[in-house]
């Protein structure tokens, strides 16, 4: 058990009367409600936490938020890269470091930070050319195994993930000093606001810091303003959620831990990823420190200096005994007063001549006015810092080494601008602060406080104000009465002096960290530059800078004052690099939300689903529904079940599914004249009662869809679609009619899910359907094809087609969806005296191959009606969709591939779907082929395998030769082209 | 064959009645089918919209047309705008063919009726947490009056297409879908609803 010797015996917003155990690389440790596991690593005197990306550094805790560029650990199971500092404790946690082998105390890949000469940016390209094979099979493998950010698991990832959808009037992203106080003000004019922030509780930097608002501390009058708004209808408040991307318009991505802190989690999410959706969006997201760059800056024992006053106000951690802060700006005066308070000995090396700050500083603590650290001495943790006096020119006149075992460091603050720039604004380089502002946020969008630069906390809460009421405002909502403003303590004037880097001679630039995460240096981007990509953006892709998690947080600003400094530009002339979503990491899982493996996407079902698992239905997908792919019986194989359904089919009488057909109704004086314009065909004189086979193009003349039209009433249609394209005709209706022919007087809608369908096929299935049909007379001479008509099937309403998919004797019944059961179930029981077999899809596509009708394989996008054999069936005595372009050169030309029956010459020969018909079997290359298969079953009709194909001037070579080659299958054979209607090519046995 | 059948409900062997209750031991949401709902969809015949629609408000009661996403009920049928040339009309307990004449009465010929009874079902969601189980799935803003009582929306809950009505009661939302879709869509609801706890009610006729 860990003594947490860091531990200051009070102070801090942790619950000391719980303790809560957790582990770190296997060794168990303690912390307290209220901590993070960077805040609880360091109350145990943990100060190595990870390796380096590429040189395998040992690193400490830079930082305590998302920006976290060192302490990336991985968690429980195996989930990698996730910031020590976002973390929060929770009784049983096991973390363990990453990048090292085999421990983290003796990591062998330290080897590389004594290679670091040899290791430059960008090395592997320059170096790993030759033998060029060896690039995948052996450098990158070997770089791989040895870089990268922690390691994947191959395991289903066992948590549980959601989305959802928020809509607020005011979205305020932020809940600090600023975003509160906005929101308070844009919800008391009766807006709907949204409060989003990414920490537990809300107050953002007050809790880390020794200041009063109002009289009170800042984390109480937080807490205060927290509750007024959660006593507000108007307000909903989400913490624990960071929002990582802005998209179109207003609408923005968010990530909500929502049990990520629970040891036992019970029926909650592991995280939810919400869309926000706001008319207006104020961003309070606050300000992120700059590190600073000099020799050695990354050592354990470094950290940003809002960091440590973070650690010590809101943990009640003392991170060090004997501290040097080293910064430009006052800010971190607070933190060498509230640590000096604590107990540390502190001395300011501030390489300012002077400072304002120094008045708020207790009589103990040092400062050193022109003074920079240029080194510092340690191995696991820092002991040691060089400090050197600079004069104005830059240069340093010695260093002397002093003792520490903390250094925190401050470059300045850059304003959280990133979902103000994540659709293409660029901020503002302002010198009066020496960072990138946002002065113009845009429509829709405002901004208060530190992310608008604004780092003096009475002029931010008045700027909060402001936004709020604008926002607000701009939402229909006008305030009432005069804001009160809360009244900050007073802090010290923040002023700056921009240090990008220190002068040449001061550092050797090799060990000069720019980038933490990415081991990226000053010598680096001297690099880049020297090679000719200096540009912001091409510095990145050269140096890797800015990538990985913390995306640039830290170190963006400073790699672009260094560049600007070896440019010879100003950063207002140098620029950004580009803002993009993410601004922090997300889960896969987050992003799928429920949508995985078997809930992937939505499932179709039939009606008689149940009827047919209880049947021992093996099923198929077709797009969304789940279709029966075939019945087998104990002990038969696929080939033997279809064979089998097939056969009964052809001989007596079978029952198939065709619930999914895409069904369409269309009513209105113009519904004939409209689909006579859509169809091939004409409709609008087809008698009442009659339906048709019809084939619609599309406008460039390939065939988009066939199917069936009826009619119902005088301006009463009903069509229907193939199953996989029931969407695309129902948008290309409504395409045609909103567009095309808008004057048209037809209303049409999707009927699909009204009815349930099957088809009863077989020289027997007149026999059956006369057991149970009433009220509709099915001789043939009242009922002959393509007849439609409607009776009842036991009580139950059923509207029968006689149209025939199988080339048989064929009625497709329709009913009520609610009664489809119970119509299959009644069909079923009358068939059995005359062996009624259900059969599923792959026979209906082996009958329908005998007969040489087309379906989705021939329907493929590329092929006109003509092309399909369907050219008899294109009116010439009218207009429709496709008419003209099907009549292009390219189109008609012999050349063209055209459907026709394939049968192989050796008997008990069999074909490969796809397979290229080609004349010289050894042949090769694209040119050889003059076709390919389409479709290819075994027929038991035909008593062996037949196949579709399309064929260059196909209808031309019947009874000529080729071969049919799949080199993917290893396969060929010889096939003798056929007409491609194999079974009844008169199409009598329908007609009976 | 003189025995009329009984309509079946997707929801049958996928909704059977019971507590499951969250974590802190509290039931957020009820789930309840309500069976017997005609379901009528209305198009606007050409130049007819604003017709229908004044026929829709006498028949109604009111001074204006329904705007899209309003809703009234009237003698059992609740009337909903659900789109510029569209309504929906739902009515529990009567036959859809009945519905239709009467509804055919009421706006003459200015629309085309559909029937969709047999295509889709309702479920009842009622409970303080309905909002926010609905908003795990469904982008519809539910949390204020963009959707007012007796409005409807056509929308997407987790991928599947769905109509919901606010109910008179604000904790209270039927949700019309496509019977193809109830296994997915209970999978969703039972998973969206857990963090709350829910009760699966017998059906409502």
């Amino acid at each position: 058990m860990s003594h947490q010797s860091h531990r200051l015996p009070d102070g801090g917003l942790v619950d000391r009367s719980r303790v809560l155990r957790f582990t770190f690389d296997g060794r168990v440790l303690t912390g307290h409600p209220g901590d993070t596991l960077a805040s609880a690593l360091l109350a145990n005197g943990v100060h190595l936490v990870g390796r380096s990306f590429k040189y395998h550094r040992p690193r400490g805790i830079f930082t305590a938020g998302p920006e976290e560029p060192n302490a990336l650990v991985t968690l429980g199971r195996g989930e990698p890269n996730i910031p020590a500092t976002t973390i929060e404790l929770f009784d049983g946690l096991e973390a363990r470091s990453q990048n090292r082998w085999p421990s983290l105390g003796f990591d062998l890949l330290a080897v590389n930070s004594a290679l670091k000469p040899f290791f430059p940016a960008g090395f592997y390209y320059k170096t790993f050319m030759w033998p060029r094979a060896f690039w995948y099979r052996l450098y990158e493998p070997m770089i791989r195994h040895a870089a990268g950010l922690g390691t994947l698991v191959n395991e289903p990832d066992p948590d549980r993930y959601e989305h959802g959808h928020l809509h607020a009037d005011v979205l305020v992203v932020g809940a600090g000093p600023a975003g509160l106080v906005a929101a308070r003000e844009a919800a008391r004019t009766g807006a709907r606001v949204l409060l989003v922030d990414e920490q537990p509780e809300p107050g953002g930097h007050l809790a880390g810091e020794q200041m009063e608002i109002d009289g009170k501390a800042g984390a109480d009058w937080a807490g205060e303003v927290a509750g007024e708004l959660g006593e507000m209808k108007n307000v909903r408040m989400l913490s624990r959620t960071c929002i990582f991307g802005r998209y179109d318009g207003l609408t923005f991505g968010a990530l909500e831990r929502v049990g990520d802190h629970l040891g036992e989690r019970e029926n909650l999410p592991r995280q939810r990823f919400w869309t926000l959706h706001a008319k207006q969006f104020i961003c309070a997201a606050g300000a992120i420190e700059r590190p600073l760059v000099f020799a050695n800056n990354d050592r354990p024992g470094i950290m940003l200096a809002g960091a440590a006053r973070g650690y010590l106000n809101r943990h009640g951690v003392l991170p060090g005994r004997e501290v040097l802060v080293f910064t430009n700006n006052d800010d971190a005066y607070l933190t060498a007063r509230d640590l000096a308070r604590a107990g540390a000995a502190v001395t300011v090396v501030d390489a300012r001549e002077n400072s304002t700050g120094a008045e708020i500083l207790p009589a103990n603590v040092e400062v050193l006015y022109g003074q920079v650290i240029i080194d510092t001495g340690g191995g696991r943790h820092v002991h040691s810092a060089i400090i050197a006096p600079v004069d104005g020119g830059g240069a340093h006149s010695g260093g002397q080494p002093r003792r520490c075992d903390l250094i925190c460091i401050s470059g300045g603050w850059n304003p959280t601008t990133h979902l103000l720039s994540h659709l293409g604004r660029k901020p503002a380089w302002d010198d009066a602060i020496a960072a990138y502002v946002m002065r113009d946020p845009g429509e829709g969008a405002h901004v208060a406080g530190g992310a608008a630069g604004t780092f003096d906390l009475g002029s931010a809460l008045k700027d909060a104000v402001v936004a709020g009421r604008n926002a607000a405002g701009a939402c229909g909502f006008r305030a009432k009465g005069k804001a009160v403003l809360p009244a900050p303590e007073g802090t010290p004037v923040y002023g700056v002096t921009p240090l990008w880097r220190l002068p040449q001679e001061l550092s050797s630039g090799a060990g000069s960290f720019v980038d933490l995460q990415n081991d990226v240096t000053v010598a680096d981007l001297e690099l880049a530059q020297r090679e000719g990509f200096g540009h912001a953006d091409q510095a990145k892709r050269y140096t890797t800078l800015g990538m990985a998690t913390d995306q640039g947080k830290l170190s963006n600003v400073n790699a672009l004052g260094i560049l600007a400094g070896l440019q010879g530009k100003t950063l207002a002339e140098t620029g950004t690099t580009t803002f993009r979503p993410l601004y922090s990491a997300v889960a896969l899982g987050a992003l799928a939300g429920q949508n995985r493996a078997g809930e992937f996407a939505p499932v179709r079902h039939s009606a008689m689903q149940d009827w047919h698992e209880e049947h021992g239905a093996v099923f198929t997908q077709a797009g969304l529904w789940l279709r029966p792919y075939y019945y087998p019986r104990e002990g038969e194989d696929f080939a033997a079940t279809v064979n089998r359904e097939v056969t009964a089919v052809r001989s007596g009488v079978g029952m198939v599914d065709v619930s999914t057909l895409g069904k369409i109704e269309l009513q209105g004086p113009d519904a004939g004249a409209f689909l006579d314009r859509l169809y091939t065909g004409s409709f609008s004189k087809m008698k009442i009662g009659r339906a048709r086979y019809g084939v619609m193009l599309r406008e460039d003349a390939m065939v988009l869809d066939d199917g069936t039209v009826s009619r119902l009433a005088e301006n009463h249609y009903f069509i229907t679609v193939t199953t996989a394209n029931a969407a695309a005709v129902m948008r290309h209706m409504e395409f045609c009619h909103q567009v095309h022919w808008p004057a048209m007087d037809v209303q049409f809608c999707s009927v699909s899910e009204a009815w349930s369908v099957m088809a009863v096929a077989g020289p027997d299935s007149r026999e059956v359907l006369l057991r149970v049909v009433e009220d509709l007379d099915l001789s043939n001479e009242a009922f002959p094809v393509l007849s439609v008509g409607e009776g009842t099937v036991g009580g139950a309403f059923a509207r029968i087609f006689r149209i025939s998919f199988s080339g048989e004797l064929a009625y497709e019944v329709y009913t009520p969806a609610g009664f489809g059961l119970g119509v299959w179930e009644a069909i079923f029981d009358a068939g059995r005296s005359s062996g009624i077999t259900p059969y599923g899809t792959e026979s209906m596509t082996v009958m329908r191959t005998e007969k040489g009708h087309v379906a989705g394989p021939e329907l493929d996008g590329r092929t006109t009606a003509n092309d399909l054999g369907l050219g008899r069936m294109m009116s010439a005595r009218k207009d429709f969709v496709g008419r003209w372009l099907a009549g292009r050169e390219g189109l008609v030309g012999a050349d063209r591939l055209q459907l026709v029956g394939l049968m192989p010459v050796a008997e008990g020969g069999s074909f490969v779907k796809g397979a290229h018909l080609v004349a010289d079997p050894g042949a090769r290359g694209p040119d050889a082929s003059q076709g390919h298969v389409t479709s290819a079953v075994h027929s038991p009709t035909c008593d062996g395998f037949i196949a579709l194909a399309l064929l260059k001037n196909g209808r031309a070579r019947t009874g000529e030769r080729l071969f049919a080659v799949s080199p993917l299958h290893g396969e060929q054979i010889e096939v003798e082209v056929t007409d491609p209607v194999f079974v009844d090519r008169q199409g009598e046995r329908m007609r009976v | 064959m003189s025995d009329v059948m009984t309509p079946s409900s997707p929801f049958d062997s996928l909704l059977k009645s019971g507590v499951h209750t969250a974590a802190s031991g509290a039931t957020g949401i009820s789930i309840g089918e309500r069976r017997d709902v005609a379901q009528i969809q209305l198009i606007a015949r050409k130049g007819k919209a604003e017709q229908a629609g004044r026929a829709f408000a006498r028949f109604l009661g009111r001074k204006s047309v329904l705007a899209p996403l309003e809703g009234a009920e009237r003698n059992g049928l609740l009337i909903c705008a659900t789109g510029p040339l569209e309504h929906w009309v739902f009515a529990q307990g009567r036959s859809p063919g009945e519905v239709k004449r009467e509804l055919s009465g009421i706006v003459g010929a200015s629309v085309s009726l559909f029937d969709q009874s047999a295509g889709r079902s309702v479920i009842r969601l009622s409970g303080a947490h309905v909002a926010d189980v609905l908003a795990k799935g469904a982008p519809l803003d539910l949390q204020s009056e963009s959707l007012p009582a007796t409005g409807a929306s056509h929308t997407a809950i987790n991928h599947i297409p769905a109509l919901v009505v606010r109910c008179a009661n604000p904790a209270c939302h039927d949700v019309s879908v496509p019977r193809s879709y109830a296994g997915s869509f209970i999978a969703w609801l039972c998973e969206a609803a857990l963090e709350y706890g829910y009760v699966i009610e017998e059906p409502q006729s």
